[in-house]
């Protein structure tokens, strides 16, 4: 009890203390907010009655508001929604006419309507068209203009595109039509309605194209950092160190080292200044092909396609009358945010501009993408590779339904896959085959695409996965038409000769899965300039490298299957009809154009060769590993058809991590790679 | 310092704390105490206590009172009433500015030399003082100010960009309210902004308003003559909108601050949700959560905001960023079969907190605005005559009981709905034009993740410049209207629940506040000033979610480099002279070296004379470096030429020429990735739930070792300047691991795995140098162990990916003969 109390009292002692304590403190205590107070800015002052401010509309007011009829929208110009009638475009289709040339044309002219007619929204016939398109020719005298069109009709759903400043674009009354026209001035410039081309040179190439010039990923080091555009044309390369505003006459006195290169050299820079006068156009198309970062100060002209390019990835648009902070911006520029910037301008020069037709295309797409609203082209799409052209929106709105953005979107394929076995001629049901391939771990169905004049048999043999048999034409390019049987992102292609293992196609399938947008495959053909011919050529021999994988078993994305009937010429899908192993070819073209990456090789048993029917009767050549002479013209044919050759080669193959090692066979998870 | 010390010293700092220990010590032993003492001395002891406790509590009031009332007389500036501000008496020939011009962009209007000094590209915003401006008869021009323009200036009060210096703002905000056209008198407020003090024709000012116009005709920006100043208002069409030079801001809808409206998951109208009761619907997305989410309960708490369930939603994503690649044996394994049936990882995430408030929407499209033209109302009668039960068209409500707000209430034939909770059970919602063409209906739309149906012909959609409106709207054109039902439809599923989810996250984001609104204004217009340090689309437009989940590869456009380039050997050596000989002539027999750099880690120690070295082709350097520490080997350094490097230990003789020219082509088609001879593997330790280090021979690789690698010279300096948290000096520290962190901060940057090249061989394994013995040798994996688990908590995820593929030449071991392949030589030891 005594110590109770005396702890108690112990406690009342303290906290008497306390109080004492505190009785000195506050002293200390109320100085620190008033000088926190003095040094702080004064800033918007809290109100007293904040609690009785007035809102700023009433609510009875915000539900009056529409009493009043909706007015009609003023104004003179038009915009997309007043001047365009996509109603005509049925079923939110783009069907685009263009009126013949009238009289001999020039150069330019002629490649535009080339690569309209190219396009698969091009029509025939006007009354069928949504969309009329007219071209101007720059070296029409402005006396001459052409007539007004038939089907004028005030220029509704009309697209006036002048690739070069046309003068009868200036007399022109235009109506209701929209302008595509090359670097347009702001001003005169209407968003979402009118589209901005690029300025293109005379000898722009009309398909292919031009290539990047960008061959690695980072600055070179000891690379001018800034080449400024001359006003004759050309480049003048900046040293890195200037105290000067290197594009001002007015501060004209330390230029550093400079260099002036004359005529059209591409600039060997990492930011390529251009002043942004119209006639500096030429000079951004330039720099992007240099994988050079233009820097554009004030330009008074719409950037390209600006419409659905983010032009903030790939150039940097800065105001000139602030010179000295944008140099500093150059200078210090942080390394990652360059490697970007480089990357992008190339990719949106080999996506949009290499070329006359994607200019072209990138027209068209861009109206098509206003008629389908909703189901119009993601902003990812259009910014990153391989770009808007490449990745339909009718297959999907969604990124991760393609193979190319996966990364991006912290998605993944699907992780199983649909074998499609073509069976072509008098063949037998590939019964060895399915039970191989239904055996496979990630194996979701099987299809069987019967194009043999036999009917299919009526009964297939039991498997763990489903089968089903669709019916082919007998075409060689049926095989790689969309069908909606397919459920899973891969696509295992095979012929009904192939012969495979189920370790094989197990081991393939987990490759795909890193390399999606990819073709994988086990048989391989490398192709080659033959100097003799000056022609492409390509074989089946085994050698160090290779660059195409034969379809005949291959993993893919079922992305192109969309791809290749919807996107390629019709003329090239013919000629792959009319020579079937060029179906090979035209689909490592095409996927190797999309990609710019060589396809992957996974093993293959040697004993599947020697099991191999002997060579079949020249009527299904394709089924051999080696292509037939006749078959060599086809890869020209498609080289011309793309512009160029696409293909890459590669020197790797790709083997399970034990792969033939010397340690124990039961280690390994793909021992049957080895041996039978 | 020990823990009670500091306690004591919190409570002896502040008056408050005093009482709430001694009260907190007075809870703890009371109730042990009193019991045992007789009842008197309890009477007595109670009665002292609660004395002493009186006391404590008084003197605290004390103390604080008086502090309270000294400082506000420091406050006394700011604490004032509104209604005392100074008036100011506009005479009635005070000059009127000129009407807004139209052409005004900003490289002719406005003046950026006032934004020249700014630091850290930062435009800095001055506010005027609020004033009271009256007529020359006394009428006052507009009210003072409106609760919403006062919380607006106090956004940007609050903000960097303030400042109260008017000689170096930038930008100049009027404190004259003109959000709301109709409650101000439009020639005399021009003439109050005329007569501010740094106006001057308008230049950098900037004006906000949201209900522009008045009747009759309603203009669709704010009459107020303006001459050159920018105007951030809700409502512009296409004609009174200057492109990249006026704002277009939302319509503020108060609802948003006055109801409580908790968040509801994406989900869509389904024939099912009408015939059944809502609560027996199970969603296939809770087990799917659940099963993402092992251990969780799928159920959240209601009402929760998306922010709060952050730290959910990014485990979530860590985890499934560990699983992109085929997984096995390793932690998540069930997880990442899941995840197989997920197309994206922030899909799964969404489905995750979307759980249990996920249920199907009752309506497939909604109308909600009571004030409707009549034409605008037969249309949407006869979209409902024609689709019945799926639309719904709401009215104001005839016959409100008195005290219901007409506001919160919408009625469809006398049934009667709660709004804005009513906009959650439907998929789309319409907005359609008033009188003014900018709505409020379209914030509370977007809150409820209703996706918005915008039927308003040239109306400037709000923050239109940066935000991606397709992404979470549709626009269909006024006389598209009777159309819209089957414009709808032919959205696919997945697109409609990304953009309930997109338009929310704007709601979220950009209008969910004033504050947020002005914000957004503010970094528009700085982002035109300072367009090099602009924030980009992805930042403006992906929700957090996605920004988490997804991977932006530095190195992402395909490029295959030129193989004349070559690339750059770099040798860390630290003495054994003859060994780092031995190697250095090795590698210069590769064909493609161009370079060989000697990186000398002894500062005790010079490096042998010129004369000593082998003599070899390319051209050979030596940087001393200042202190012996392993990150030496990552720095970038000027004399790196190429954009390839091998990292070389100096001990690493083994390898071939043919192997090292073979993983220089292989990497030349990978060049975003290591490329390297060792293979690593980290595991899952089911028994000590943390990851392992795995040097066996196994069936996949997830990393390589840097003791022989080929990688991108980026990569460098990523490692030396980019490194997340410590690990840099974290690995100077041990000693040990660079190789580990080089792996890890490769495969996040670039979300891909690494390459391993050729058969494995009995190398002299790099990392078991001067360690001989089973026992140091097991110390050396827990080390390395450590480094995993450390490094993955550092990270915030485990980026490694693991793969099952080696890169071999393509004839190798092939029956071919071997003078024809190009690298025969490899795998042969």
């Amino acid at each position: 009890m005594q110590s109770w109390r005396r702890k108690s009292l112990l406690l009342a002692l303290s906290a008497s203390w306390l109080l004492i304590l505190l009785r000195v403190f506050p002293a200390l205590r109320l100085k620190e907010p008033a000088r926190r107070q003095a040094g702080a800015p004064q800033g918007w002052p809290r109100w007293l009655d904040t609690e009785l401010l007035q809102s700023f509309s009433q609510p009875a007011e915000l539900l009056e508001d529409g009493l009043q009829p909706p007015q009609a929208p003023r104004g003179s110009s038009c915009t997309w929604g007043a001047c365009f009638d996509a109603s005509r475009c049925r079923g939110g289709g783009l069907k685009v006419f263009v009126y013949p040339a009238v009289g001999p044309i020039s150069e330019t002219p002629r490649k535009v309507l080339t690569s309209i007619e190219g396009s698969r929204y091009h029509t025939a016939s006007a009354a069928e068209a949504c969309l009329l398109v007219l071209v101007l020719s720059p070296d029409t005298p402005a006396g001459e203009c052409h007539p007004v069109p038939p089907q004028w009709d005030g220029g509704k759903n009309h697209l006036v595109l002048s690739l070069h400043p046309a003068p009868c674009l200036r007399i022109f009354q235009l109506g209701q039509a929209m302008v595509a026209e090359a670097s347009p001035t702001v001003d005169t410039f209407r968003p979402g309605f009118d589209v901005a081309l690029p300025l293109l040179p005379e000898a722009h190439p009309l398909r292919g194209g031009a290539l990047g010039q960008l061959r690695q990923h980072s600055p070179l080091p000891g690379v001018a950092l800034i080449a400024v555009a001359e006003e004759r044309g050309g480049w003048r390369t900046a040293g890195t160190n200037f105290s000067a505003c290197p594009w001002d006459g007015r501060c004209e006195q330390d230029h550093g080292p400079k260099q002036t290169h004359p005529g059209t050299t591409l600039p060997n820079a990492t930011f390529c200044l251009i002043p942004g006068r119209s006639a500096d156009a030429l000079h951004f198309l330039q720099a992007l092909q240099a994988g050079c970062i233009p820097v554009l100060l004030s330009p008074r002209w719409e950037l390209p396609f600006s419409e659905v390019i983010d032009w903030t990835k790939a150039a940097v648009v800065a105001d000139e009358r602030l010179p000295l902070q944008v140099l500093a911006a150059l200078q210090e520029m942080p390394l990652t945010r360059v490697l970007a910037l480089r990357q992008q301008a190339q990719f949106l020069w080999d996506a949009y501009f290499s070329s006359m037709e994607k200019v072209i295309h990138t027209t068209l797409e861009i109206i098509q993408d206003r008629i389908s609203g909703a189901s119009a082209h993601p902003s990812l799409l259009w910014n990153s590779p391989p770009g808007a052209l490449l990745a339909l929106s009718t297959f999907s709105t969604s990124p991760s339904d393609f193979p190319f953005y996966h990364l991006q979107q912290g998605s993944r394929p699907l992780g199983t896959f649909s074998a499609l076995i073509w069976v072509g001629a008098p063949d037998q049901p590939p019964l060895k085959l399915i039970q191989a391939v239904a055996g496979a771990q990630h194996c979701a169905q099987i299809l069987v695409l019967w194009s043999s004049k036999k009917p299919p048999p009526p009964r297939w043999p039991e498997t763990a996965v489903p089968l089903t048999v669709l019916d082919g034409h007998g075409k060689a390019s049926d095989r790689f038409l969309p069908y909606s049987a397919i459920s899973t992102d891969a696509i295992l292609s095979l012929d009904a000769h192939s012969s495979i293992s189920t370790s094989e196609v197990d081991f393939a399938f987990m490759v795909w899965q890193s390399f999606p947008e990819r073709m994988v495959g086990f048989l391989t053909w490398s192709h080659f300039w033959n100097e003799a011919q000056g022609g492409w050529g390509y074989t089946g021999e085994r050698a160090n490298e290779f660059s195409m994988v034969l379809t005949s078993a291959a993993f893919y994305h079922r992305y192109y299957h969309t791809l290749f009937t919807h996107s390629l010429p019709k003329a090239l899908r013919t000629l792959a009809d009319e020579s079937p192993p060029c179906v090979d070819v035209l689909m490592n073209f095409l996927v190797a154009a999309v990609t710019k990456l060589p396809p992957i090789k996974v093993p293959y048993g040697p004993w599947h060769q020697e099991a191999r029917p002997p060579p079949l009767a020249p009527g299904s050549p394709r089924l051999r590993a080696e292509p037939q002479p006749a078959a060599q013209d086809c890869i020209n044919r498609l080289a011309a058809g793309f512009g160029h050759m696409p293909l890459v080669s590669s020197r790797l193959r790709l083997d399970p991590v034990l792969f033939k090692d010397p340690v124990s066979v039961l280690r390994k998870k793909y021992r049957s790679l080895e041996k039978p | 310092m020990p823990r009670a010390g500091l306690d004591a010293q919190e409570c002896e700092e502040e008056a408050a704390g005093v009482i709430m220990c001694a009260s907190v010590k007075y809870n703890i032993r009371g109730p042990a105490l009193i019991p045992r003492m007789k009842t008197k001395h309890r009477i007595y002891y109670i009665t002292l206590f609660s004395i002493v406790l009186l006391g404590l509590i008084a003197t605290g009031m004390f103390q604080f009172w008086p502090h309270s009332i000294e400082s506000s007389g420091d406050w006394s500036v700011e604490k004032r009433s509104v209604r005392d501000v100074p008036v100011v008496r506009l005479p009635a020939d005070s000059p009127v500015p000129e009407r807004g011009d139209l052409s005004c962009r900003m490289h002719t209007c406005f003046d950026v030399y006032r934004c020249g000094f700014n630091p850290k590209n930062k435009i800095k915003v001055y506010i005027y003082p609020l004033k009271k401006y009256v007529g020359e008869a006394g009428v006052p021009v507009s009210s003072t100010i409106s609760r919403e323009y006062n919380e607006l200036l106090t956004a940007i009060s609050d903000s960097d960009y303030y400042t109260d210096d008017i000689t170096r703002a930038c930008l100049f905000v009027p404190s004259i309210d003109l959000l709301n056209q109709n409650s101000l008198r439009v020639r005399e407020t021009a003439q109050a902004l005329a007569q501010l003090s740094r106006w001057d024709r308008g230049t950098n000012h900037l004006l906000f308003n949201m209900l522009p116009g008045g009747p009759p005709d309603y203009n669709t920006a704010l009459d107020v003559p303006r001459d050159r100043a920018l105007l951030a208002g809700g409502g512009f069409s296409t004609w009174t909108y200057r492109q990249g030079y006026d704002v277009s801001i939302p319509v503020y809808s108060p609802l948003s601050a006055e109801v409580d409206l908790p968040e509801k998951g994406p989900g869509q109208f389904s024939a099912l949700s009408t015939k059944l009761p809502r609560s027996e619907i199970q969603l296939p997305s809770v087990s799917l959560s659940s099963a993402l989410l092992p251990g969780r309960n799928s159920r959240l708490p209601e009402g929760k905001q998306a922010f709060s369930i952050n730290p959910v939603v990014q485990t979530v994503l860590r985890r499934n960023r560990s699983s992109h690649a085929p997984v096995k044996g390793q932690p998540f394994k069930e997880e990442s079969r899941q995840a197989h049936c997920v197309k994206s990882v922030h899909q799964a995430l969404w489905a995750l907190w979307a759980a249990d408030r996920q249920r199907p929407r009752r309506y497939f499209l909604l109308s909600s605005q009571v004030a409707l033209h009549p034409e605008s109302r037969e249309d949407l009668a006869a979209l409902q005559a024609r689709h019945g039960e799926a639309v719904l068209v709401l009215d104001k409500c005839s016959n409100l009981s008195e005290g219901v707000p007409a506001a919160r209430k919408r009625c469809h034939q006398q049934q009667a709905f709660d709004y804005p909770q009513v906009l959650q059970e439907a998929t789309f919602c319409m907005v359609l034009r008033g009188a003014r063409l900018g709505q409020a209906v379209l914030s509370d739309v977007l809150r409820a993740g209703c996706v918005p149906v915008i039927i308003a012909d040239s109306y400037v959609l709000p923050f239109s410049e940066v935000l991606d409106w397709k992404r979470a709207s549709v626009v269909v054109p006024e006389e598209k209207m009777s159309d819209v039902y089957s414009i709808l439809q032919s959205i696919p599923r997945r697109q409609i629940e990304e953009m309930q989810r997109q338009a929310r996250w704007f709601w979220e984001a950009y209008f969910q506040s004033i504050k947020a609104i002005a914000l957004a204004t503010l970094q528009i217009i700085n982002d035109r000033i300072y367009p090099y340090a602009a924030i980009s689309y992805e930042d403006w437009n992906d929700p957090p979610a996605v920004k988490w989940g997804s991977v932006s590869n530095p190195l992402f456009l395909p490029l295959i480099p030129p193989q004349s380039q070559g690339f750059t050997a770099i040798v860390l050596t630290y003495d054994r002279v003859e060994s780092l000989f031995r190697v250095i002539t090795e590698v210069s027999k590769v064909p493609s070296l161009s370079k060989l750099l000697v990186v000398w880690n002894n500062q005790n120690k010079n490096p042998p004379e010129d004369s000593l070295w082998p003599k070899i082709r390319v051209p050979l350097k030596v940087v001393r470096t200042a202190e012996n520490k392993l990150s030496n080997r990552f720095f970038p350094y000027d004399e790196i030429e190429t954009e390839a490097v091998l990292a070389i230990d100096d001990d690493i003789i083994m390898l071939t020429s043919d192997e090292l020219q073979f993983g220089y082509e292989v990497w030349r088609e990978f060049p975003d990735r290591l490329v390297g001879y060792p293979g690593r593997l980290h595991l899952w330790d089911h028994e000590t739930s943390k990851w392992k280090y795995e040097s066996e021979w196994t069936n996949e690789v997830s990393m390589v070792l840097t003791g022989a690698a080929f990688y991108h010279k980026y990569f460098n300096y990523l490692y030396t300047y980019k490194m997340p948290g410590d690990i840099k000096n974290w690995v100077d520290a041990h000693m040990n691991c660079e190789d580990i962190a080089m792996n890890f901060l490769v495969a996040n940057v670039t979300g891909k795995a690494v390459i391993k090249v050729t058969p494995r061989k009995k190398f002299k394994c790099p990392e078991c140098t001067a360690i001989d013995g089973l026992s140091l040798d097991q110390t050396h994996m827990v080390e390395r162990s450590e480094c995993i688990n450390k490094f993955a908590s550092v990270f915030g995820t485990m980026p490694l990916k693991v793969v099952e593929h080696r890169a071999d030449p393509v004839l190798y071991k092939d029956d071919f003969p071997e003078k024809l392949k190009s690298f025969p030589n490899i795998g042969s030891l």
